[in-house]
């Protein structure tokens, strides 16, 4: 039988996991295209964002839910991917340990103009490749990059000009 | 291509998307990082206890909350969580059984077979920290979506190289035919492993063009630096095979010189083992 004491602390942890549920609920989608043009691969994408709501549970006592909310998950996120890349762990392809049952999304005729864009995202180096995503795709401004990726505006000016060159060399005009 | 025609490229890009991914998983990883967190916490304010008690002193337990700045993108602990399992990633495009799963396993074999004589290639092998609980061996197929009504797969394999207390590996993806691919040599495009890092020569194996690129990652990225070759085969298989003297996270120093060399890379991308057909 709970104890009414032991019954507080699972409603406390039940309304907290309630609200990260929701929250999880509500952002993970647009976490995941984050992490997928970070990483070019939907399963690196979701195992990516997986590990960055579990840091974000770890610390959800602490964290206000308004609209920095957005800005400080985006933060977790884009600095694992950073994190991982420079320990090397996305140079090696790794089998999905656990399987669910989900159906294959249905793909359309303009699949190989998206290959080549995430091929050509994924051949630019990761931190030029984080601030290209951030500035042009999130639409955040230079500071707010900065501030996401955790470097100085003029690294973040830098990284942004030789990313979108390498991404324009890469990419055909006429095929996107 | 201007920003505005990058961005709708990229909108264009993630438009199609997978299922939404479900919240159990992480809840599970969220609650087994808490309670790992939380048992660590415990036993280090236990020892600190029993060795102040051992000077004489009487002290309280240090509060386990504290309010600041919360640093961004680490573990809120001095511990390192391990990484859940990927229980929400996608299953559907991957096999885990079959013919496709079948070319991959044949991947990581033809990977072991072209390990140097002297070096192992071992399975158990595990990474440290967080990734205490991976194999640096591994291999998958992965369906990279339907090109012209063809579906393209993606096959991936890895393995350390072991000699010594040194570790290395060599690692190889292989798109089959229907991947959308243009050029050769140094010109194949889309190119492998941080290509605008890499210095790429063309290599000549029997009459076929071969690109070998070294890559070399700054010192903040901390990677190792790596070597590849890659090739598009007449019925449009592409094959990448990489070597690094280095391998992150496994925790061992790195080998004294890369396993292989160039020329030797570059018969490995040609080789017929790594068709996989």
């Amino acid at each position: 039988m709970t104890s009414p004491v032991n019954a507080g602390v699972e409603r406390t942890m039940n309304g907290r996991e309630d609200r990260f549920a929701a929250y999880f609920a509500a952002r993970s989608g647009a976490m995941r295209a984050t992490a997928f043009l970070l990483c070019g691969d939907w399963h690196r994408a979701e195992d990516l964002v997986q590990n960055a709501f579990v840091k974000l549970y770890l610390v959800w006592h602490r964290v206000g839910q308004d609209e920095k909310l957005d800005s400080y998950t985006r933060q977790i996120l884009v600095r694992t991917f950073l994190d991982e890349k420079r320990r090397g762990f996305f140079r090696r392809e790794r089998p999905i340990s656990e399987v669910g049952d989900r159906p294959l999304p249905e793909l359309d005729d303009h699949v190989e103009n998206r290959v080549v864009l995430v091929q050509a995202l994924a051949a630019v180096a990761p931190r030029q490749r984080a601030a290209v995503v951030l500035r042009i795709w999130e639409d955040l401004s230079i500071e707010d990059t900065a501030k996401t990726m955790g470097c100085s505006t003029g690294t973040v000016k830098s990284q942004l000009a030789r990313g979108l060159t390498a991404l324009r060399s890469l990419v055909p005009a006429n095929s996107v | 291509m201007n920003d505005r025609e990058l961005r709708a490229a990229m909108d264009h890009a993630v438009a199609v998307e997978p299922p939404p991914m479900r919240e159990e998983p992480v809840l599970t990883a969220g609650r087994r990082a808490l309670n790992r967190r939380r048992a660590v916490r415990a036993s280090a304010g236990s020892a600190a206890v029993v060795a102040i008690i051992a000077a004489g002193v009487t002290v309280l337990a240090p509060s386990q909350g504290h309010s600041g700045e919360i640093p961004v993108g680490a573990p809120p602990s001095a511990t390192k969580d391990t990484p859940a399992p990927s229980t929400s990633a996608r299953a559907d495009a991957t096999a885990t059984a079959g013919p496709e799963y079948d070319r991959a396993a044949a991947l990581a074999a033809a990977l072991d077979a072209l390990a140097p004589a002297g070096y192992g290639t071992p399975g158990d092998l595990k990474g440290v920290d967080d990734y205490a609980d991976r194999t640096l061996k591994s291999h998958k197929a992965m369906s990279a979506g339907t090109v012209n009504g063809t579906e393209v797969w993606n096959y991936a394999a890895g393995t350390p190289l072991t000699k010594g207390e040194g570790v290395g590996e060599l690692v190889a993806t292989v798109y089959s035919p229907g991947w959308a691919t243009t050029g050769e040599g140094c010109g194949l495009r889309p190119a492998a492993w941080d290509a605008t890092r890499a210095s790429c020569v063309e290599v000549d194996v029997n009459g076929k063009k071969v690109a070998v690129a070294d890559v070399v990652y700054p010192p903040q990225d901390g990677l190792t630096s790596a070597q590849w070759a890659g090739y598009r085969h007449s019925d449009g298989t592409v094959v990448f095979v990489m070597q690094s003297a280095g391998v992150a996270r496994s925790g061992r120093p790195h080998l004294g010189t890369m396993p292989m060399t160039g020329p030797e890379l570059a018969a490995a991308a040609v080789d017929p083992r790594f068709q996989l057909r």
